[in-house]
């Protein structure tokens, strides 16, 4: 893992600085002798706020807080005809999540040998659903919030990227459309977070530290391009391998002072498996999203989440849309024991100008979302609450 | 009763200032021809193979498999037109289409163009580049000559409806 420790102001200096052009930067390096004849360079900068009226259902939004923010810069320029290098630097801050401190958010080798196969090797970003690798992009939606039931944030930095070799492709089926495939493996990778070098903050959970070692990771993606125009169908299989030890952490409550009850817990395996079935329909300007996501532990069914969504693109400057989404907890054999989570959004975005967007969102959460919420700032998790946001991108 | 009227006002001008953005001049998609390098191994070219080479999933034409590159509008009547017609997708679409692969280190953004006289000019001095204009300008000799070709796009009917 690389983190570099640069000031959020300098950051701020160069994406805000280079985006007040509104245009992609092409930087030609072939006259200083560099294999590349030129790097495209694009970025971001995001800067939201928060505020839900009773649980923090996702970071410290029951107080409010501007602590919901992303930049980035990458970079991509050819070898060769068929070889391309592409990397990006980035940062976020999401509550004690993240911290502004700069990682290497992907950063790989890709070697398209044919339309049908192609080779990455480095860092890259892991399909799981739709909409996972390009999460910490904001202005490539509507909504402030992808479905936590699907993309949790909390669980962001460990489902987002991997150190390994993925293949890819894209075989045409004729009059059946076309199918997209990526298959990879390799090792988790965890940008900074408050718990160390964990890529999912437990310290929500009440863990006072945490320890992963050898986290294994292999996925599968699937995506179907249908003969009907606009309809895709995906799948998704991910699967994580990893050695976990938790330290004070909350097991539970005294019954009669109401006080934590704090444990240390014996290092143990951490395997888990996803399934995601995806499904979205892109009719002019009406787009229909459905995703449902089973989740495996140890190969025994844990939970299920699923959201059905829809977005409207007004015209070229506003777009608007909604979605439900619902987490349930199983028994292990496909039975609900429990609605945790459910909860209805509605979101709309204006783009400003070509490269400066804004969007808000209203959240209708209810449920006991022991499974997600953090438990360490919702000790009497549950209920009722609505969360609103609102945030603004500058692009280029 | 005045302040729910004044609401309703409010609402119905947003949508009218929303609606009048989206009126411009209208391009019929006959009315784009697709302009390419002389390098690029095409005589004709369909629907399919427009939509297959500007959603990336082609990246080489012809036998001998020429590497192409797309060029593009950055906006405007000819760009929504092609977008919406030849591609399926609204420019926004597009757009993020594009801006997905960027930003998940999967591809480079295509070249992007201000008016059709730059898109012509990089065409004709980059080999294997593709892009698209009005038919009207494929006509004016001021902004293109014999250093490029101009293709019209084979579409069935129902393509179009």
């Amino acid at each position: 893992m690389i983190n570099i420790n640069i000031k959020l102001t300098y950051v701020l200096f160069l994406v805000l600085t280079v985006s007040a052009t509104g245009l992609a930067v092409e930087l030609d390096l072939k006259e200083i002798g560099f294999p590349i004849e030129t790097v495209d360079m694009h970025g971001f900068f995001s800067q939201g706020y928060i505020k839900s009226s009773d649980n923090d259902v996702i970071v410290g939004s029951k107080n409010g807080t501007f602590d919901l923010r992303e930049f980035g810069v990458n970079f991509a320029g050819n070898v060769t005809e068929d070889i391309m290098l592409a990397a990006q630097l980035m940062g976020y801050t999401l509550d004690e999540q993240g911290d502004d401190k700069i990682g290497l958010h992907y950063g790989l080798i890709d070697w398209r040998i044919d339309d049908a196969i192609g080779i990455r090797a480095g860092r890259y970003r892991v399909a799981t659903g739709l909409y996972n690798e390009t999460r910490d992009v904001d202005m490539l939606r509507t909504s402030v919030f992808l479905p936590q039931t699907i993309y949790p944030e909390i669980y962001r930095d460990y489902f987002s990227a991997c150190d390994g070799v993925s293949l890819y492709g894209t075989l045409n089926l004729s009059d059946l459309g076309y199918l997209q495939y990526q298959i990879g493996t390799g090792n988790v990778v965890a940008i900074e977070s408050s718990s160390g070098d964990v890529g999912y903050n437990l310290s929500y959970f009440g863990v006072t530290d945490i320890e992963v070692d050898n986290a294994k990771s292999s996925n599968l993606q699937l995506l179907w391009e249908t003969p009907l125009d606009g309809l895709r169908a995906g799948y998704t299989w991910r699967r994580i391998d990893a050695e976990m030890t938790l330290y004070d952490y909350i097991d539970g409550y005294d019954p009669l002072t109401g006080d934590p009850v704090r444990v240390d817990a014996p290092e143990s395996q951490d395997n888990r498996a996803n399934h995601v079935y995806s499904l979205e329909y892109m009719v002019d300007q009406l787009t229909l999203m459905y995703e449902y996501n089973l989740q495996r532990k140890d190969s025994i069914e844990q939970s299920t989440g699923w959201y059905i969504g829809a977005n409207y693109e007004f015209n070229d400057k506003f777009s608007a849309g909604c979605y439900y989404t619902e987490l349930d907890i199983t028994d292990g054999n496909t039975n609900i024991i429990e609605t945790d989570i459910h909860s209805y959004s509605i979101f709309a975005k204006y783009n400003i100008t070509y490269s400066w967007l804004i969007k808000a969102q209203i959240d209708f959460n209810d449920g006991d979302g022991t499974s997600q919420w953090p438990a360490k700032k919702n000790p009497q998790n549950g209920g009722d609450s609505t969360m609103f946001s609102i945030k603004t991108t500058w692009a280029f | 009763m005045k302040k729910s009227l004044l609401v309703l006002l409010a609402i119905a001008s947003c949508l009218i200032y929303f609606q009048s953005i989206a009126l411009a001049e209208e391009v019929k998609p006959e009315q784009i021809v697709i302009v390419c390098h002389k390098s690029v191994p095409l005589t004709t070219i369909d629907k399919t193979t427009v939509e297959e080479i500007f959603l990336g999933r082609t990246t080489s034409v012809g036998e001998k498999k020429v590497k192409v590159n797309i060029a593009t509008l950055k906006q405007g009547a000819v760009h929504e037109s092609f977008v919406r017609n030849y591609v399926n997708k609204t420019a926004n679409q597009f757009k993020n289409f594009w801006k997905k692969l960027v930003f998940s280190g999967k591809a480079k953004m295509p070249k992007a163009f201000n008016t059709e006289k730059e898109l012509v000019e990089h065409v004709a001095k980059t080999e294997g580049s593709i892009g698209y204009i009005h038919i009207r300008t494929s006509k004016d000799k001021f902004v293109v000559n014999d250093s490029v070709k101009v293709l019209c796009i084979n579409v069935k009917k129902k393509d179009i409806e």
